[in-house]
Parts: structure tokens; C-alpha cells; sequence
């Protein structure tokens, strides 16, 4: 218990600090709004709008492929996402799978030595490991984890890959279409969406020290991504 | 803190959770001069500034983890702390400035008005034994409990307590001349 007078002595003195500008200004960038939990006829409606939304776009795309394709066979370049201009995407048709675990695996390359020390988590569960190599060389690494804290379980599907920047796996292409913000001076680009059991679902992408990791989280810690920037980003 | 800026500060602490970015300054204005102090006092001046952007970075991303309690500013400090002990490993810097900065705000900039009451105050602290400035840091500073405060000094809790309130007696004897309680 501290002394009431001397107390307000101190706030006093504090007070008096000419503290410096500009303090709060990155801080505010990570500031995000609160997802609402909808009412159960709202999320039926919402359901129910997305499928005509889905419908219609298909539609839209049918009729655009079908009716406004130019003479010459292209279609509009404005037609396809941004990204697949910039990106080039290998597909699992080309790359030789081999079966791994976790620790021989985290032997290949120092940046996988986290899916060893996940794997040596009491709390956590490491499977379905694979290496995969295109000419002879490390192109990609998956691996599934269980992780549980609490009263919480994260499910995890996690991918590195060892490409070069822009070439990258066709499965891995709507990682690039989050929110970008910072860790640690670190980008990384988000997406967050709600699972069929109502859970939170996270799309995670962030490239670090030249490599590039994916994971698509399950869990229903609203912030569960956050652990695995901090087991990335050193 | 006041208990009406305790109040304060727990709202506003609330609001950024609840993704009003804006009341970041609110936080600032009602505890920037103590989060100053406790991360001048420990990094010194070249990196207290570089301490508290981290510090609010942290409060914006964690601010959903908060939970009301009496003592907001208690949780504020401890990031400041927290952050500045990262800052002090990650950057190789000495943690030298502790007790000897820690009452010497008003040669920093200082508003003029309560200048003259900061120097007061400071003078008071310089005649205090550096055990009994120690105690009043980990308390008034980094608002620690008692046992907080006994586990940092590695004492019991008892003898901790004898400290604070000798400390404080003290204090209040320098300050008001023993007749004030």
C-alpha cells in the first residue's frame, strides 16, 4: 500500500516531464478493430449472401471468359488478380515429395530448427512432414502441427519454401492477398476469416532471412498467429 | 495514479482493444511523464525515447489481453520495463542510469510551473539512504508490490516493508518537516 500524499507527490512530479511528440504514431498502425460475434440469424443471412455473392461472381466470370474474350484469344489482362502477373506458380506435379519428420527435416536448412523445437514442445505435436525438391534442390517443406495452451488448441498446416521471391506454390497463392503489417520491423501479411465450426482461421505470410513461410492457423485464439511470428522473427 | 485516472486510464485502455487508435494519446497524456521516467532511468536518455515507441507498440497489440484492474498504470510500467530490459540486451547498452536518474527529471525539459515543487522533491530524495531511494523506485516508480519489490531485492517481505515505511517517513519528514503527515 503506498502513502496517499506522497503518491500524489510523485504523479505530480511525473507530470511535470516534457515527454517527447510522435510517441503513439506507428503504435496506432497496430491497432485493430474488434470483430463483432454476429447474432445466429445475421451469420444465416451472411452465409446465405456469400453463396449468392460466390454464385454471381462465378457467373460473372463465365460470361466474361465466354462473351468479352478479345479476337485474338487473350482475355483482359485486368481479369486475372494482380498478384498472377507478378508471380510464377509451380504446381506439386513438379516437385519430388519425400517423406520427413520433424528433426530431419529441421536439419536441411537453420531456418526449419522451429519445427524442431515445436516438435520437442510438451504442449505441442508436430506430423505429416514432407520435403519437397525440384531438380535436386529444396524447394518447399510442409508440415502440420497441434499445438495447446490453456484452454486452447491451435491446428496448423505450415509451409516454407526455399524459391527464389517470386516463384511460388500454386497452393500457396492466397497467402499474398492479406493486410500487410509490421513485426518486429519484420512485414507480414494476414488474413483472417472465420472456419465452418465458427473458429478463427488465419492466413499467414511473412518472408524472413530470404525464406518464405506460410501458415493457415485454426484456433480459437484470436491472436494464435502471433506465436508464430515470434518463432520466426528473432 | 489517482484513482480517477486510474478509472480513466482503464477506458482508455479498453477503447484501444476495441480498435479506437486515437485514445493511444489519451494513454500518453495521463502516463507518458512516468513511462518516461522509468525508461529514462533505465537506458538512459539517448534510447528512453526509442523505449516508449516500442512500449506503445506493445500496448496497441496486447491491449486486448488487458483486464480491468485497479492499477492500469501498474501494466503500463511493466511493458516500459519490459521493453527496456529487451532494449538494454538487444542493444549491449550498460543499465548505469537507475537510482541516480530516477530524481533528477527536472534538469531534462521540465514545465516551468512545477519546477519548483520537482526540485523539492528531488532534493529530498538525494538526503535518502540508496536503499531507501531503491525501495521508493520499485514502488512509486514501477509501482511493484511489496512482495514484487521483496523478490527484486531478494529480502523477505517483512523487511521490505520495514524499508518502505522507514523510506516513506522519511521522505515526508524532508518534504513536510515531520510535523505533516
Amino acid at each position: 500500500m503506498k502513502d496517499d500524499k506522497l503518491e500524489k507527490e510523485f504523479e505530480e512530479y511525473f507530470k511535470g516531464v516534457n515527454t517527447p511528440d510522435n510517441i503513439t504514431g506507428d503504435a496506432k498502425k497496430y491497432v485493430r478493430t474488434e470483430k463483432r460475434a454476429m447474432p445466429k440469424f445475421l451469420k444465416f443471412a451472411s452465409v446465405a449472401a456469400s453463396f449468392l455473392l460466390v454464385f454471381a461472381l462465378s457467373l460473372t466470370v463465365i460470361l466474361k471468359t465466354d462473351l468479352f474474350k478479345k479476337t485474338d484469344g487473350s482475355t483482359d489482362s485486368d481479369a486475372s488478380p494482380p498478384s498472377e502477373s507478378i508471380f510464377r506458380f509451380y504446381s506439386d506435379s513438379e516437385l519430388e515429395s519425400r517423406n520427413a519428420d520433424a528433426y530431419s527435416v529441421s536439419s536441411l536448412d537453420k531456418s526449419l530448427i522451429f519445427l524442431q523445437n515445436l516438435a520437442v514442445a510438451d504442449n505441442a505435436q508436430v506430423s505429416g512432414c514432407k520435403a519437397g525438391y525440384k531438380d535436386g534442390k529444396l524447394f518447399l517443406v510442409e508440415a502440420d502441427s497441434e499445438l495447446r495452451y490453456g484452454l486452447n488448441r491451435d491446428r496448423t498446416k505450415i509451409y516454407v519454401e526455399f524459391t527464389e521471391e517470386n516463384l511460388v506454390y500454386s497452393k500457396l497463392k492466397d497467402y499474398y492477398g492479406g493486410t500487410k503489417y509490421y513485426f518486429n520491423g519484420a512485414e507480414y501479411y494476414l488474413t483472417e476469416q472465420t472456419g465452418e465450426n465458427g473458429e478463427p482461421e488465419f492466413k499467414l505470410h511473412i518472408s524472413y532471412n530470404g525464406v518464405k513461410y506460410y501458415f493457415f492457423i485454426s484456433s480459437p485464439d484470436e491472436e494464435a498467429y502471433i506465436k508464430y511470428l515470434y518463432l520466426i522473427v528473432k | 495514479m489517482q484513482t480517477n485516472d486510474g478509472e480513466k486510464l482503464n477506458r482508455l485502455i479498453f477503447a484501444v482493444a476495441k480498435g479506437n487508435a486515437d485514445c493511444l494519446d489519451g494513454i500518453y497524456a495521463l502516463a507518458g511523464g512516468k513511462m518516461y521516467a522509468v525508461a529514462f532511468s533505465l537506458v538512459g536518455r539517448d534510447y528512453a525515447e526509442d523505449v516508449l515507441h516500442d512500449s506503445f507498440i506493445k500496448i496497441a497489440r496486447f491491449a486486448k489481453k488487458y483486464s480491468w484492474c485497479d492499477n492500469p498504470c501498474g501494466w503500463l510500467i511493466k511493458i516500459v520495463r519490459n521493453t527496456a530490459l529487451d532494449f538494454i540486451k538487444a542493444k549491449k547498452i550498460r543499465n548505469e542510469v537507475s537510482e541516480e536518474a530516477f530524481y533528477s527529471l527536472s534538469s531534462l525539459g521540465y514545465s516551468p510551473e512545477k519546477r519548483e515543487n520537482a526540485i523539492m522533491l528531488e532534493q529530498a530524495m538525494s538526503k535518502l539512504e540508496p536503499e531507501e531511494r531503491k525501495i521508493l523506485y520499485l514502488i512509486y516508480y514501477l509501482d511493484m508490490t511489496v512482495r514484487e519489490a521483496a523478490s527484486e531485492l531478494e529480502m523477505s517481505k517483512s523487511a521490505v516493508q520495514r524499508l518502505k515505511e522507514k523510506a516513506e517517513a522519511r521522505l515526508r519528514e524532508l518534504l513536510y518537516g515531520g510535523t505533516n503527515e
